[in-house]
């Protein structure tokens, strides 16, 4: 701006009224005010309407600025990791004859496997696994699917997880495009839903490889791998 | 109303038409409606999305905030309709919250300690959501209003979460200073948006 005469305090008569109750409530609303004061001012906020009601009409006002943001679409593993939080993992559909025998045969198998790839899996319900080493970085990510109930567990086992990326898990059959599975977490384990094709035939699905690639922050732009793959491991069946 | 614009007639229609929508969505929330939660997720992710990157300024982050958020709409969607605002506004002022919460978390400065949007708030008599939406169109043009540097700042608290002290190492003039030029635009703003 050119204009160089900005009034000061003095040479504004016009000033509005200042009101030291009407400068909390939208300092309130702005979280401008520090631990101290907000804390009082949420005492008014339940204490006196009139309060309440003015910091609600800035909440209501400024609103408008965050209404013109250019809108962002979140990569669509955010909102996998948001159902897992939210609804953990899919009900498990009621155990046939074939899941019978499967079960029967699987626990066995699953106490050898709980102790090949790390103690706090879900393993008790994994029927399908497969383990990524990348071992010049000391890194470990372990997948545990639970095809009855369509979900697998990424557990970064060891390592760390990288500063400026994201790890994303890839599940490949044999001359088909690689799917993305999500994300690896940054610690602990994490349960995402599969994606609906892969369920599909996730129980069954032969020569099947798991991969993990370095990707940008929130995973690959694309949908296909974009960054170098790490570490590949065939599928296995428990 | 002979006077009303039919731009102006049109707006707001569609802009109640929206806002009941999203009202509508997250009633069925409230109830545990899974479908209608998917529904606003898409409808209102990408906005809320965009604060959250406003506030954070990395993806990682605001994508962290953005799940904390939908898991506060999830959850408190039944006590949504006490609380006032009309129901972007809300949606809204959780996502900005959140974000500032993890922004002042990394900063080691204590998070403010009590969620306001959650508190119960009657709307006053006879101000209606339709009186608020007609307040939001205003808002810009009145920030036009004020000078440049100021309204810099209003925006700066708003969408990037920047404190008193943020301002004041920025400027290189006292806390106190700045406390006083920002509240003193902010009233003005108000003034001009309720004309």
């Amino acid at each position: 701006m050119s204009d160089d005469t900005t009034p000061g305090p003095a040479t504004e008569p016009d000033d509005p009224a200042f009101d030291e109750a009407g400068a909390q409530a939208v300092e309130y609303a702005l979280g401008l005010l520090d631990a101290q004061e907000s804390a009082a001012a949420a005492v008014r906020m339940r204490a006196e309407p009139v309060f309440a009601a003015e910091v609600r009409a800035w909440q209501e006002r400024l609103a408008r600025l965050a209404a013109d943001l250019p809108q962002v679409p979140p990569h669509y593993t955010v909102k996998k990791r948001l159902d897992a939080r939210l609804f953990a993992a899919p009900a498990r559909r009621g155990l046939g004859l074939r899941g019978w025998l499967a079960a029967a045969l699987t626990a066995a198998a699953v106490a050898v496997a709980a102790l090949v790839i790390a103690p706090a899996l879900m393993t008790q319900q994994a029927d399908r696994i497969a383990e990524l080493s990348v071992p010049d970085r000391g890194l470990r990510i372990t997948t545990a699917f639970d095809t009855d109930a369509g979900a697998v567990e990424v557990t970064l086992a060891e390592g760390p997880a990288p500063a400026d990326g994201d790890l994303e898990v890839w599940w490949i059959s044999p001359d088909a495009a690689p799917v993305s599975l999500g994300l690896a977490p940054h610690d602990g384990t994490v349960t995402l839903p599969l994606p609906r094709d892969v369920a599909a035939h996730a129980a069954d699905a032969q020569g099947v490889t798991i991969a993990l690639s370095s990707e940008p922050r929130g995973g690959s732009p694309t949908g296909q791998p974009t960054g170098p793959v790490l570490a590949t491991a065939p599928l296995t069946t428990l | 109303m002979q006077g009303s614009p039919a731009a102006g007639m049109d707006m707001t229609t569609t802009t109640q038409a929206r806002r009941s929508h999203v009202e509508t969505m997250i009633a069925q929330v409230a109830l545990g409606d899974r479908a209608a939660f998917d529904a606003l997720y898409a409808a209102t992710s990408g906005r809320l999305y965009a604060i959250c990157l406003s506030v954070l300024k990395d993806r990682v982050e605001a994508e962290e905030a953005l799940q904390d958020v939908y898991v506060s709409i999830w959850r408190a969607a039944g006590r949504y309709t006490v609380n006032g605002l009309s129901p972007m506004t809300w949606l809204i002022t959780v996502a900005r919250n959140r974000a500032i919460d993890r922004l002042r978390a990394r900063k080691g400065v204590a998070a403010v300690p009590e969620d306001a949007v959650d508190l119960p708030t009657p709307v006053p008599d006879g101000e209606t959501h339709a009186i608020r939406a007609e307040q939001q169109q205003h808002l810009l043009e009145c920030l036009d209003e004020l000078d440049e540097d100021r309204a810099t700042a209003v925006r700066g608290v708003y969408l990037e979460g920047m404190s008193y002290a943020d301002m004041a190492q920025a400027q290189g003039v006292p806390l106190n200073t700045v406390r006083t030029w920002l509240r003193r635009s902010l009233m003005r703003l108000k003034d001009c948006v309720d004309r």
